[in-house]
C-alpha cells in the first residue's frame, strides 16, 4: 500500500506541475525565471515514480506513516479543490508596501544630502537638470566602494531608461517593463515632471495616504507569491475617494510627486479613469 | 479478491501508470488544458481567505520542491557514495579548525534552507560530529553566494548591510557550533531514533552490497533512497508551509505597525515575523528592504539573520529529523544568540 501511495504522490505532484506549466498557472505562484527548476523537478518526480514502480516489493528504508502520506497529498488536494487564482486585494493590507524601490531610496538619500549642501550655499542653486543628473552620478559613485565587481551598476542602467522615457510621448508602464520604469520614475521624478504617464493596476488604500489619493498598485514577485509586496503609483482622479478597493483601472496623467511615509513618491492627477478587466497574470516579476 | 490484488498489485500499478501515459500521449497534453474534470471537482466559489491561503501554500510548496529535491539527492548520494572512514580522514580533528571551516562550507555547497535539513542529518549519520553539521545547517542558508548577491541587490549595493548580515550569521553559527561541541559531543543519538529496531538507521546493511554493485545499480539505489527521504522531509515541509501560509493570510507583515515605539519590541516582532513567514533565504532581503523607510537597521538585521536560521518549515523538518531535546536546545539557543548578537551590534556599531 505504501509503495502505491508513493507512486500516486510522485506522479500526482508531477502531473500538477505539468498542468501548471502548460496552462501558465505557474506564474500565479512563482516567478517565471524559476520555470527551468520546476521542469527539472517534474522530470525528477516522474523518475522517482518510475524507480518506485521498479522497487515496488522492496521493503521501505524509512517509515513515512499514514498522516505523512495525508500531508503529502495536501498540495494536490489544494490544487484540485481551490482553483488557482491570483492573490486578491484583501491580501494587500497584509503585505508590505514598497513605496520606493531600493535604487530609488538610495538616490533620494543622495538627493537630500545634495539639497542640504545647496541650502548651505556650497553649490549653485540654478543647476539645469542635465547637470543635476551628472552630479547625482558623481555623488552616487563616490558613495560606493571603488572595487565594484558586479556587472550591474544601477545608475548607467537607469540613465539609459530615463533617456528613452524623456523621448517618448507617453510613458507607458506595461507588465514587462513595469518595475524598471517605476524605479526610473521614482528616481528621476523631477526630470520627468509633467510627462504623461499611463498605468494600469488595482486600487489600494492605506491609512497613511493623503485624502482622496489611491495607490494604483501591482504585486511584485521576487521568488514566490509568499514574498509578494505591493508597489505602484499614487493617483488622484474624479471619484478616486469612492472607488472600490481592488477594482482594476487604467489612468493617464501628468507626472508629479507627493510625500507619503517620509518618502517622495511619483503621483499622477488624472482627469478621468477607465475601469478595465483584471489581467490574467496580475503580477509583475522582479528580474535581478 | 484482496489476496489477488496483493499478489498482482505490482503489475496492476504498472498497468495503471502505462494507461495514464497512453491517455496523455494519445489525447495530447492539450487534453489537460481543455478537460473539465479538474473544474468539476473544485469548490464553486471558495471564500477569499481560503483562496489566499491556498495560493500562498502552493506557492511556498512549489518554490520549495526543487530545493528539497536537490537536498535529498545530495543527501542520498552522500549516503550511497561516501564511506564513513573517508569522512573521518577528511575533517580536521580540532573543533577550533573544523567549526570555522563549517561556517564557510555554504560557499562551495550552496544548499538553501529548504534542502539543508536532510543534508545535515545525513552528515551526522555519516559520522560527522553534530557540532559541524549544525554549524553548517545554521550558516549555509546565509553564507552562500545566492543569498549574498540578493542581499546586495535588495539593499542597492549597501555593503554595510551585507557584511553585518554575514558577520552576525558567522558569529551565531560558530558560537552554536561551540555550544554543540560542549553539550552534544559524543552523543550519537542526535538524530531521530530508528523506527525499525531490527534494522539500523544508517542502513549499513546496504553498504555490504554497494561495494560489489555496478555504478548503475548504485545510482538506482540512491534514487530509491531519495524517494523516501523526499517523502520524509516533504511531510514536515508541507506541515510547515501550510502553517506559514495561514500566518501570512491571517497575520501578515502589517502587524509590525502595532509595535512602533519600543525598539526591542520591534526587534522581537521582526524575528517572530521572520519565523512565521518562512520566506526563502534568497528572497527575504527584498521583503526586508521594504521596511527601510519604516524602521532602523537592527530590527531589519534581526529579520535577515533569524529568518534563514529558524523558521516554521525548517523547525518542522528538524523536528522530524532530530531528537526533541536537540531541536528544543537549537531553537532556544539560536533565538537567544540572535538577540544577544543584535544587542552587541547596537552597542558596538550604532
Amino acid at each position: 500500500m505504501g509503495s502505491f501511495l508513493r507512486i500516486v504522490i510522485c506522479f500526482g505532484t508531477a502531473v500538477m506541475l505539468i498542468h501548471m506549466l502548460i496552462t501558465g498557472e505557474l506564474r500565479l505562484f512563482i516567478n517565471p525565471r524559476f520555470t527551468p527548476l520546476i521542469i527539472f523537478s517534474t522530470l525528477l518526480l516522474i523518475l522517482f515514480g518510475l524507480v518506485q514502480i521498479w522497487h515496488l516489493k522492496q521493503p521501505a528504508p524509512h517509515r513515512i506513516g499514514g498522516w505523512g502520506y495525508i500531508l503529502l497529498c495536501f498540495p494536490i488536494l489544494a490544487f484540485i479543490l481551490v482553483p488557482p487564482a491570483p492573490l486578491n486585494s484583501s491580501m494587500a493590507s497584509k503585505k508590505g508596501i514598497n513605496y520606493l524601490s531600493p535604487e530609488a531610496m538610495e538616490s533620494q538619500q543622495v538627493l537630500t544630502k545634495e539639497e542640504k549642501e545647496r541650502r548651505t550655499g556650497e553649490r549653485g542653486s540654478n543647476d539645469p537638470s542635465p547637470e543635476d543628473n551628472s552630479e547625482l552620478n558623481d555623488e552616487e559613485l563616490l558613495s560606493k566602494p571603488p572595487s565594484n565587481e558586479e556587472s550591474y551598476d544601477p545608475n548607467p542602467y537607469y540613465n539609459k531608461i530615463v533617456k528613452k522615457l524623456k523621448a517618448a510621448a507617453v510613458i507607458e508602464l506595461d507588465d514587462k517593463n513595469y518595475i524598471d520604469r517605476l524605479t526610473t520614475l521614482q528616481m528621476y521624478d523631477k526630470e520627468l515632471k509633467g510627462k504623461p504617464v499611463k498605468v494600469k493596476g488595482f486600487i489600494f488604500r492605506a491609512d497613511n495616504m493623503p485624502e482622496g489619493v489611491v495607490l494604483v498598485s501591482r504585486y511584485s514577485i521576487t521568488c514566490c507569491t509568499a514574498d509578494a509586496s505591493v508597489i505602484g503609483i499614487f493617483a488622484k482622479f474624479p471619484g478616486s475617494d469612492q472607488i472600490k478597493e481592488g477594482t482594476w483601472i487604467e489612468v493617464k496623467g501628468g507626472l508629479d510627486s507627493i510625500v507619503v511615509e517620509r518618502s517622495r513618491v511619483p503621483f499622477i492627477e488624472a482627469p478621468s479613469h477607465r475601469v478595465v478587466e483584471a489581467p490574467k497574470d496580475p503580477y509583475v516579476y522582479a528580474n535581478y | 479478491m484482496f489476496k489477488w490484488i496483493r499478489e498482482y498489485y505490482m503489475d496492476l500499478t504498472g498497468f495503471l501508470v502505462l494507461a495514464g501515459f497512453l491517455y496523455l500521449i494519445l489525447s495530447g497534453i492539450d487534453a489537460l488544458e481543455t478537460s473539465q474534470w479538474l473544474d468539476s471537482a473544485a469548490l464553486s466559489s471558495p471564500p477569499a481567505w481560503l483562496q489566499n491561503s491556498s495560493t500562498l501554500f502552493l506557492s511556498i510548496f512549489i518554490e520549495g520542491i526543487p530545493f528539497i529535491l536537490i537536498g535529498v539527492i545530495i543527501s542520498s548520494l552522500i549516503h550511497v557514495y561516501v564511506r564513513e572512514d573517508t569522512v573521518w580522514r577528511l575533517i580536521p580533528k580540532s573543533p577550533w579548525v573544523s567549526i570555522p571551516f563549517a561556517t564557510f562550507m555554504g560557499l562551495v555547497l550552496p544548499v538553501c534552507e529548504c534542502g539543508i535539513v536532510p543534508v545535515a542529518r545525513r552528515l551526522i549519520q555519516k559520522g560527522f560530529p553534530a557540532y559541524i553539521a549544525f554549524t553548517f545547517l545554521l550558516a549555509a542558508p546565509i553564507i552562500n553566494p545566492i543569498t549574498i548577491a540578493s542581499t546586495y541587490f535588495a539593499f542597492a549595493g549597501d555593503w554595510k548591510m551585507v557584511f553585518s548580515r554575514l558577520l552576525l550569521a558567522v558569529g551565531i553559527a560558530a558560537v552554536m557550533g561551540i555550544l554543540y561541541y560542549f553539550f552534544f559531543n559524543g552523543d550519537p543519538d542526535v538524530t531521530t531514533h530508528c523506527e525499525h529496531p531490527d534494522r539500523d538507521c544508517n542502513h549499513s546493511h546496504h553498504l555490504h552490497h554497494t561495494g560489489q554493485r555496478h555504478t548503475g545499480d548504485k545510482l538506482i539505489h540512491a534514487m530509491h533512497h531519495s524517494i523516501f527521504e523526499f517523502m520524509d522531509m516533504g511531510k514536515y515541509f508541507v506541515a510547515g508551509a501550510s502553517i506559514a501560509a495561514a500566518f501570512q493570510a491571517f497575520v501578515g507583515l502589517s502587524t509590525i505597525r502595532e509595535f512602533a515605539e519600543n525598539e526591542w519590541l520591534v526587534i522581537l516582532a521582526m524575528m517572530a515575523i521572520a519565523f512565521g513567514l518562512s520566506l526563502c533565504s534568497s528572497a527575504d532581503a527584498f521583503v526586508a528592504a521594504s521596511f527601510r523607510s519604516a524602521m532602523s537597521t537592527p530590527p531589519i538585521l534581526a529579520f535577515l539573520v533569524y529568518g534563514p536560521m529558524m523558521d516554521l518549515k525548517n523547525l518542522f523538518m528538524m523536528y522530524g529529523s532530530f531528537r526533541k531535546r536537540v531541536v528544543l536546545f537549537h531553537f532556544a539557543a539560536t533565538t537567544l544568540l540572535t538577540l544577544a548578537s543584535i544587542g552587541l551590534f547596537i552597542s558596538l556599531v550604532l
